[in-house]
């Protein structure tokens, strides 16, 4: 349905966007996992038609959105990261607007107002200015206008920015109703790695620019089939404990987040006694030690040496 | 595609109180402040005052002079008698006393230019703005003067005085100095008879408008001076929350419904068309209501301040292209904060100021607060759509000038947007 050739962007000397290569197929969700300042709205900006690469090419449908963005804009429902609503109007005023830019009238629009409120949750509140809405509401709404025309693609930029755990689940739950019941292909991108675990499909992860990795969840967590995630809790985070830790050579990765400190090593290297004895070097006090299955975070970490939340 | 943006605007901007008392409440009260306080402005002068007066000479001063002088010789009088009045007469030429001791009096010719004017070119010079006051000398003047005063007899010695009212502060000058030039004159007339005081009338003077226009009070100017100064708060507030559209990434929706830059900016232009519409609607109807400013000629009301909308369409659509090429809100900063004030003040919003000079007045006409003014001024006065067809057609032309340099300066895709 969708491919992404070697796409780039630069801006004067910065390269914000680099060489990426992805695809998607009908009816998938398909994540774009990475840290903030990855590339991953700039890859979006141009997916969606906003701004133009500065070379590759992007096809939907087979027609090149660079070359003809008027003739795919309709095929696509794009919500942006940030709050795009008029705060001054009302969420039905917000659809009306909307719907009417789209080409929509008279009862089609209406009965589209209707469907898409009561699939955002938001049928009572349809008379409400928007800037009387808590920042789940008007997260749940700025998806609505996306879904207004019913696009067959849906590109979601960070769309749960800044919301309480419920309007989280929400608009997960959403996303999901979407591609089950009408088979909405999606675009997800989220620099919060348990979003994209729950929804997607396939997984594509960047960083500086680039496409690092993708592939199925299992895929990418079988990077890390070779090693283990050790996660060492302690009393109090001591520097000498992380260099002890990073001076091993057992040791591939460390990462240090609260009184956490992760550390990424080969399956066959029991390194337990090793860090009992470095806790007690640095008399650091051991709260506990635990090893867990990798997650699409120690995947970041492994490729990258940093956290996705850095 | 252009009414849901201009719903959209109609919607925001009546929901934004801040906005709404600047642009109707504040107006209305400057408009009683500067009626009633600075009312006595309009009928006072400057010293800075440069009035061009035309005096349209019918009449032979010398031819006259002859006239009289063969009128005392056929009289029969004492030779004594009749050397007195020719000397006396030879004195008392009231065309050169008028133009050469009055007007070009030191005190005078600062403020006032003369211009003579032959009496063919009367009626073109009528028309003619330019000109403070019309006097008009009527033919035999002079000889029907000299025979009044030296030999008693009967005539209407009358002077035509035309004002325009455009330029009331200094045509009302010129009438305090021809009232003056009437005292002066009935004094050499008891002089002329040798300190012998006659019973003669004083010399008579009509004054009259040109065009017979309407005098201007202040609450009708401040009325008008006030709306076409708040009328450009519009275009900086529409062209503001545009760029507001584009920060909050709103127009990148709108893009993306593929509708096009054209309509988009179309839809701000006519958006705030109408908006400046209705807010001068509401203002002359308030006006109307509390200080008693009403319009004679409705139909070319109504076409001058849709024309003068249009104009501000123009603005609001240019601040817009100029704020989205810069990527920042200062062009309509720059724009409501200092040209608004400089705008107002050359257009006349403040005071009269095209009376200091015509360079000033060109200037302030090239406003479409003062071209507006201007014309508005002039529907007060009775002028009909043709009396303001000029100021019509230089707003509309002005309109679509700043839409045309607006749409050329508006990035493409893949500028800045």
């Amino acid at each position: 349905m969708l491919q992404i050739m070697d796409l780039s962007k630069k801006y004067k000397n910065v390269q914000a966007v680099s060489g990426v290569n992805m695809y998607l197929e009908k009816g998938e969700i398909v994540g774009l996992l990475g840290p903030n300042g990855a590339g991953k709205s700039t890859t979006i900006s141009m997916l969606s038609s906003l701004i133009t690469p500065s070379s590759g090419d992007v096809r939907l449908h087979n027609e090149s959105i660079v070359k003809q963005p008027e003739k795919i804009r309709h095929i696509l429902g794009v919500v942006p990261q940030e709050i795009a609503l008029y705060t001054d109007l009302t969420a039905e005023e917000n659809l009306q607007f909307f719907g009417k830019i789209y080409g929509l009238q008279g009862t089609t629009l209406k009965l589209r107002i209707n469907e898409v409120l009561e699939q955002i949750g938001l049928t009572d509140r349809r008379k409400d200015l928007v800037k009387t809405f808590s920042g789940g509401m008007k997260r749940r709404l700025n998806i609505g206008v996306a879904l207004l025309h019913t696009p067959e693609m849906i590109i979601m930029d960070e769309p749960t920015v800044g919301i309480d755990p419920q309007s989280r689940n929400y608009i997960l739950e959403t996303v999901k109703r979407l591609n089950r019941e009408q088979g909405m292909t999606v675009l997800y991108t989220s620099h919060y790695m348990e979003e994209v675990e729950f929804l997607c499909d396939r997984i594509y992860i960047m960083d500086q620019g680039h496409i690092i990795a993708s592939g199925t969840k299992e895929e990418l967590k079988n990077i890390l089939s070779s090693e283990n995630t050790i996660i060492i809790k302690v009393e109090r985070i001591k520097d000498e404990l992380t260099r002890v830790l990073k001076a091993d050579p057992h040791i591939r990765q460390v990462q240090v987040q609260d009184q956490k400190i992760s550390i990424i090593v080969p399956k066959e290297e029991n390194l337990f006694q090793a860090i009992t004895h470095y806790a007690e070097e640095t008399k650091t006090k051991l709260i506990s030690i635990e090893v867990k299955a990798p997650t699409l975070e120690d995947v970041f970490l492994h490729l990258t040496g940093r956290a996705l939340r850095d | 595609m252009i009414f849901p943006f201009i719903k959209k605007d109609l919607l925001v901007m009546i929901r934004n109180r801040q906005e709404l008392l600047v642009l109707l409440l504040m107006p209305i009260v400057l408009i009683a402040i500067l009626g009633f306080a600075l009312g006595g402005v309009l009928k006072g002068d400057s010293p800075n005052i440069h009035a061009k007066v035309a005096i349209i000479n019918n009449d032979n001063e010398q031819e006259d002079l002859q006239q009289f002088i063969k009128d005392i010789e056929n009289a029969g009088l004492p030779t004594e008698a009749e050397m007195s009045m020719k000397t006396g007469a030879q004195s008392l030429l009231p065309v050169a006393i008028l133009t050469e001791d009055v007007f070009d009096s030191e005190e005078l010719k600062k403020y006032i230019e003369v211009e003579i004017i032959k009496p063919e070119q009367a009626e073109k010079v009528k028309k003619d703005d330019n000109y403070a006051a019309i006097i008009e000398i009527p033919e035999k003047f002079t000889y029907h003067l000299l025979s009044k005063v030296f030999l008693d007899k009967s005539a209407e010695i009358s002077l035509q005085l035309y004002k325009n009212e455009g330029k009331q502060g200094t045509s009302n000058l010129v009438e305090d100095v021809i009232r003056q030039f009437q005292k002066q004159l009935t004094t050499m007339t008891i002089v002329g008879k040798n300190g012998v005081q006659l019973d003669t009338e004083p010399i008579t003077g009509t004054i009259e408008t040109v065009s017979k226009k309407e005098p201007i009070n202040s609450m009708q100017y401040y009325t008008v001076g006030m709306s076409v100064m708040f009328i450009m708060y519009v275009a900086s507030n529409i062209s503001s929350f545009a760029y507001r559209e584009k920060q909050l990434h709103v127009f990148n929706r709108i893009i993306l419904s593929n509708t096009s830059r054209w309509s988009y900016f179309i839809g701000i232009f006519f958006s705030t068309m109408l908006i400046a519409f209705i807010q001068q609607l509401i203002l002359y109807g308030v006006s109307a209501l509390i200080f008693h400013v009403y319009w004679g000629d409705l139909a070319a009301f109504l076409v001058l301040n849709l024309s003068l909308s249009f104009a501000i369409g123009g603005v609001a659509a240019l601040l817009t292209a100029v704020n989205y090429r810069i990527d920042s809100e200062s062009a309509s900063g720059f724009f409501s904060s200092i040209l608004v004030t400089l705008f107002s003040l050359l257009g006349g919003s403040f005071t009269p100021l095209a009376e200091v000079s015509p360079i000033i007045e060109f200037i302030g006409n090239l406003t479409p607060n003062g071209a507006g003014m201007t014309a508005l001024l002039k529907v007060l006065q009775g002028s009909g759509i043709m009396g303001i067809f000029e100021h019509v057609l230089y707003l509309i032309v002005f309109g679509i000038v700043l839409l045309s340099v607006a749409a050329f300066s508006f990035p493409k895709r893949g500028e800045a947007i």
